[in-house]
């Protein structure tokens, strides 16, 4: 009987042994082709990770980040944009932009998003003429200087704003009040960029979202609607009389731009389907419907157009609960390759 | 401190006194429960976990007791007060059932106990059932959930003399924890007055060390505070004709910081939770020719407060309150017809969930349970069996409802039973059962879906217990293994987009495995004695709601795969020494177990010194010195959230009689 209990005793003890991550060497400066991947993670999982997708030899490096700076991202990484020689990341509930080199992936520097100990939740990052402009949950836009990365100002705009861009000289916000469901915005704040201050508020219908412009400087938002009786459109503003142009009839949630075009995808939330239609911004007229075979994918999370390599890249999340997909199209919307990366791939950047 | 302290149990003493005068003076009942015959009364499904365990282990609420039964694991979110559930052989939370005192304890909006809100001062023993239930009387509802967890009061039931009694504990904590309980019997010529009271606060800022890739980020946890009362009366009076009525009513009343997960680069958060509870519990026993039948009810109203200053939308944050109202009427009877034993009742129950939130819906749901079982035994044979029905109407005034509910569940036992040369005990039982999906999964704004079905479980169970029977010695060896399968599984999935998460009846699981317990207890040179408890619990909790998916047959998120226990007391005369080790193996924090998402396993060591010295007026002074997590491991059951590392308790108890 005693030796029964010190056999126990003794097991237990050994399957003590501490678990320690092995240290990895870091990756070299980046030379070849590929996509670096933000592979956003759950809520609360601090789990938000970079995967590198090498295009030449396709082999696919899930913990970038950690491997090239020997500690995590953060938790929920919304946004990966380029602009200069850096890639910056926003994470969204670390509150964080972390800004790397982009050769190496090294951290330059991580800037700390709060405001009074309060967490600004950033949400995404845009560039013009030197600056980021970062669309921050608690209704300002900040504004960060790319020599010194730094915040310089903060603009006052919507409720929860998600998404901007820039058209005939303005920035253009796209207000989505998502946190106050059921009563979100349904405004474009209309910003002077020389300065910083809001000029108007254009409403362009419920919880506003993703938003570009297109050759001809007129700006295209999604009003996501209510995901019931109101549908999900995308609506086209006149960017010098700041005025809404046109609500298409169509059902729209996200707009990729691929060169003079647009890729539209909806996503019906109560069939979970979705579907990626062709859009041409000058004759305004989708010119190609079902333009990729959704049977690719699970549940679409990203599209992006590589315009260098001319591919369309869409991201799987799955489940939202299981490691994604990246899947490669041609530019004419045939599936090429597969790329399996981390849990919920949102954003992309090209290297040539 | 500790002189106020001595002077205050010299107070407390003084006003005792008053009373205890002029009983008449009776020994205790022997103290010195002899070890050997308490584990006798266990058997293969039942354990067993008696106050001087509790005594022992010194625990900070119930769930620190349930992580040392096997075939269970317990989720704890850390912090006094914080989130913990329990889940049986692999069956999340909301399949075992919880009765204290015979009344059903019971939240439908999040169909758990948060175990962390249920105290251990005035429980006299927690029995985990599993298989066919050894209490008494107990409400249907006891019947028909996977498993049981059933805890006795201290002072809630009769002696059968006149005699008074109190106690008054304090016990001060490494983060600012003090604890004070008071409590106090009196009975006298078949009237019964019972109450008690206790109040604890922490700061709860314990240091932790996260690792962050190469990096160790170590900070305090940060609104980790608590401060809560909980309070009780119990009157019950005995009639000459072997009747009783009582009457039990409790409170409690929680303040407390939500730390939230350990968020790297953001240590920002200022959640609040605030909870107010009321039940009251009315019963009457009768025994009547060979009758026995209770009539029994109870109230109870929960409101919980949720408050998140720092939400982002256009009202400056969240404060919400829900109010859970529930009340029960039941008859539970038993009685011997020929041969079997017979037992059944009847139950209806009424919930309703009130969001302070405009819009939200205000479910009602009414079940109506009856039950009917029968024990037959047949040499060394017994051969049980059960059958319950559940009728469940629900409504919403502001909404859709969900879908009525209407099941029969059977339930079938056989045992048999030898004592030469050794006391061997075979069981085997099967049992169909279901939950119905909680008021959250139904109806919580953008995530509730109100066309759920309830999750179903079938459960086979193989399991042997033997001891020698032995003067000297107490050996017990238990083995049980399991089957069970969880169909309609609610499971939370992102629909909209990240943010807004929808429940679905897509999950099936199985789970297998044993559990293996170990008990041993020998008394020596009549002032020695020792204590073994220990266990290992084996089990595959694996998802195999579709095969195409990459999760298929991987181990469930938060399912142990092994754990184990092993627990040593030893005493002399008033002093003894404990220690308990227990180990929890890697887990993964979800369904695809891949290296990013394992949650590493840990083994915590908890040492214990007490002394217990009884003076000559029968009053008895008992002084509890622990040391939790002596080898400061850092750990948790959930990813990224904390659990303290070493940390300190003594606690001063002082008992009159």
């Amino acid at each position: 009987m005693r030796y029964v209990s010190l056999f126990i005793f003794s097991c237990i003890l050994l399957s003590c042994k501490k678990e320690k991550a092995e240290p990895k060497v870091s990756n070299p400066p980046i030379s070849q082709s590929g996509m670096l991947v933000l592979c956003e993670g759950l809520f609360q999982q601090n789990n938000t990770t970079l995967s590198w997708v090498n295009l030449e030899d396709g082999t696919v490096e899930n913990q970038y980040f950690l491997n090239q700076n020997g500690r995590l991202l953060g938790d929920t990484g919304n946004d990966m944009v380029e602009y200069g020689d850096k890639v910056y990341i926003v994470v969204n509930v670390s509150s964080t932009i972390e800004v790397l080199d982009k050769q190496t992936l090294e951290s330059i520097k991580q800037i700390d998003m709060k405001s009074n100990g309060v967490p600004k939740s950033p949400r995404k990052i845009k560039f013009h003429e030197g600056f980021g402009y970062i669309t921050c949950f608690d209704g300002y836009v900040d504004v960060l200087d790319t020599n010194n990365l730094s915040i310089i100002a903060r603009i006052k705009v919507g409720e929860n704003p998600e998404d901007l861009t820039f058209a005939n000289g303005k920035m253009y916000v796209s207000n989505s009040g998502g946190l106050n469901v059921p009563d979100v915005d349904s405004t474009v704040s209309v910003v002077n960029l020389s300065t910083n201050e809001e000029l108007k508020k254009i409403t362009v219908g419920p919880n506003p979202g993703g938003i570009v412009t297109d050759l001809e400087g007129e700006v295209y938002v999604i009003s996501r609607g209510n995901y019931g009786s109101l549908p999900s459109r995308m609506v086209r503003l006149n960017s010098d009389l700041d005025e809404v142009e046109e609500t298409f009839p169509f059902n729209a949630s996200g707009i990729t731009k691929m060169d003079e075009n647009f890729l539209i995808r909806y996503t019906d939330f109560n069939a979970l389907s979705s579907s990626i239609n062709l859009f041409d911004p000058l004759t305004e007229t989708i010119v190609q419907s079902d333009f990729i075979d959704m049977n690719q994918f699970t549940t679409l999370y990203g599209l992006y157009y590589d315009s260098k390599n001319e591919k369309v890249v869409g991201t799987d999340a799955m489940n939202y609960t299981n490691s994604g997909y990246l899947k490669v199209f041609s530019k004419l919307g045939v599936f090429e390759k597969s790329y399996h990366v981390g849990l919920n791939p949102n954003s992309i950047v090209f290297y040539e | 401190m500790l002189k106020y302290l001595l002077l205050f149990i010299v107070f407390i003493k003084f006003c005792l006194l008053g009373f205890s005068q002029d009983t008449i003076k009776q020994l205790p009942e022997v103290s010195i429960v002899p070890v050997l015959e308490q584990k006798l009364k266990t058997l293969v499904n039942t354990q067993l976990i008696s106050s001087k365990q509790i005594d022992v282990l010194q625990p900070e609420d119930i769930g620190v007791l349930l992580q040392k039964t096997s075939g269970t694991s317990v989720k704890s979110y850390g912090g006094l007060g914080g989130l913990k559930t329990v889940s049986v052989k692999g069956l999340n939370s909301q399949h075992t059932a919880f009765v204290q005192d015979g009344f059903l304890l019971q939240n439908a909006q999040t169909g758990q106990l948060n175990l962390g809100q249920i105290m251990v001062d005035n429980i006299s023993e927690i029995s985990l059932n599993e298989g066919a239930k050894q209490s008494f009387l107990l409400p249907v509802s006891a019947y028909t959930k996977g498993s049981l967890i059933s805890i006795s009061s201290k002072f809630n039931q009769f002696e059968n003399k006149n005699t008074s009694a109190s106690n008054f504990t304090v016990g001060v904590g490494s983060f600012g924890q003090l604890n004070t309980y008071l409590s106090s019997k009196y009975e006298r010529n078949q009237f019964l007055l019972s109450s008690y009271l206790k109040y604890r606060k922490a700061e709860g800022d314990y240091p932790f060390e996260v690792s962050n890739g190469s990096q160790t980020l170590s900070e305090n946890r940060m609104n980790n505070d608590l401060k809560d009362r909980y309070g009780g009366v119990t009157v019950a009076y005995q009639f000459k004709n072997k009747a009783e009525i009582r009457s039990i009513t409790n409170f409690k009343e929680i303040q407390q910081g939500l730390p939230g997960a350990v968020i790297l680069y953001n240590n920002a958060s200022n959640q609040r939770l605030n909870v107010n509870q009321v039940n009251t519990k009315l019963d009457f026993t009768h025994f009547y020719k060979k009758l026995y039948y209770r009539i029994h009810s109870t109230y109870s109203k929960d409101k919980l407060n949720y408050i998140d200053p720092s939400f982002l939308n256009n009202s400056g944050g969240i404060n919400t309150t829900y109010t859970n109202d529930f009340f029960d009427v039941a008859v539970s009877l038993q009685r011997k017809i020929k041969k079997i034993d017979t037992y059944g009742g009847i139950e209806s129950k009424y919930n309703t969930l009130s969001f302070s939130t405009i819009n939200s819906a205000v479910p009602e749901r009414l079940t109506n349970l009856a039950l009917i079982g029968g024990k037959y035994k047949f040499k060394s044979w017994t051969l049980e069996s059960q059958v319950s029905g559940q009728a469940i109407q629900e409504s919403n005034k502001n909404g859709e409802k969900a879908k009525d509910v209407f099941k029969v569940n059977p339930f079938f036992s056989l045992q048999r039973e030898s004592l030469k040369p050794m006391k061997l005990t075979i069981n085997a039982w099967y049992r169909n059962s279901f939950r119905m999906p909680t008021f959250n999964e139904l109806y919580y704004n953008n995530i509730g879906n109100y066309s759920l079905n309830p999750e179903e479980t079938n459960q086979f169970s193989l399991g042997v217990s033997m001891f020698p029977l032995s003067k000297k010695n107490g050996l017990k060896l238990v083995v049980n293994s399991f089957y069970n399968e969880v169909k309609n599984q609610i499971l939370a999935l992102p629909t909209k987009n990240l943010f807004v998460w929808s429940m679905q009846n897509i999950g099936k699981v199985k789970n297998y495995g044993f559990e293996s317990r170990i008990e041993f207890s020998r008394v020596f040179k009549k002032d020695w004695k020792f204590n073994l408890s220990t266990n290992y619990t084996q089990q595959n909790a694996l998802d195999i709601s579709n095969s195409e998916s990459p999760t298929f047959e991987n181990q469930v998120a938060y399912m142990p795969k092994h754990s184990a226990n092993f627990d040593v007391n030893i005493s002399y005369k008033e002093i003894g020494l404990s220690s308990s080790l227990m180990r929890i193996s890697k887990r993964y924090s979800l369904n695809e177990n891949i290296v990013t998402n394992e949650v590493s396993g840990f083994t915590t060591l908890d040492l214990g010194f007490y002394f217990n010295h009884k003076m000559a007026d029968d009053s008895a002074l008992k002084l509890h010195f622990m040391v939790k997590n002596v080898l400061d491991v850092p750990y948790n059951y959930i990813r990224y959230f904390v659990m303290p590392g070493r940390n300190f308790l003594m606690t001063l108890s002082y008992a009159i009689r």
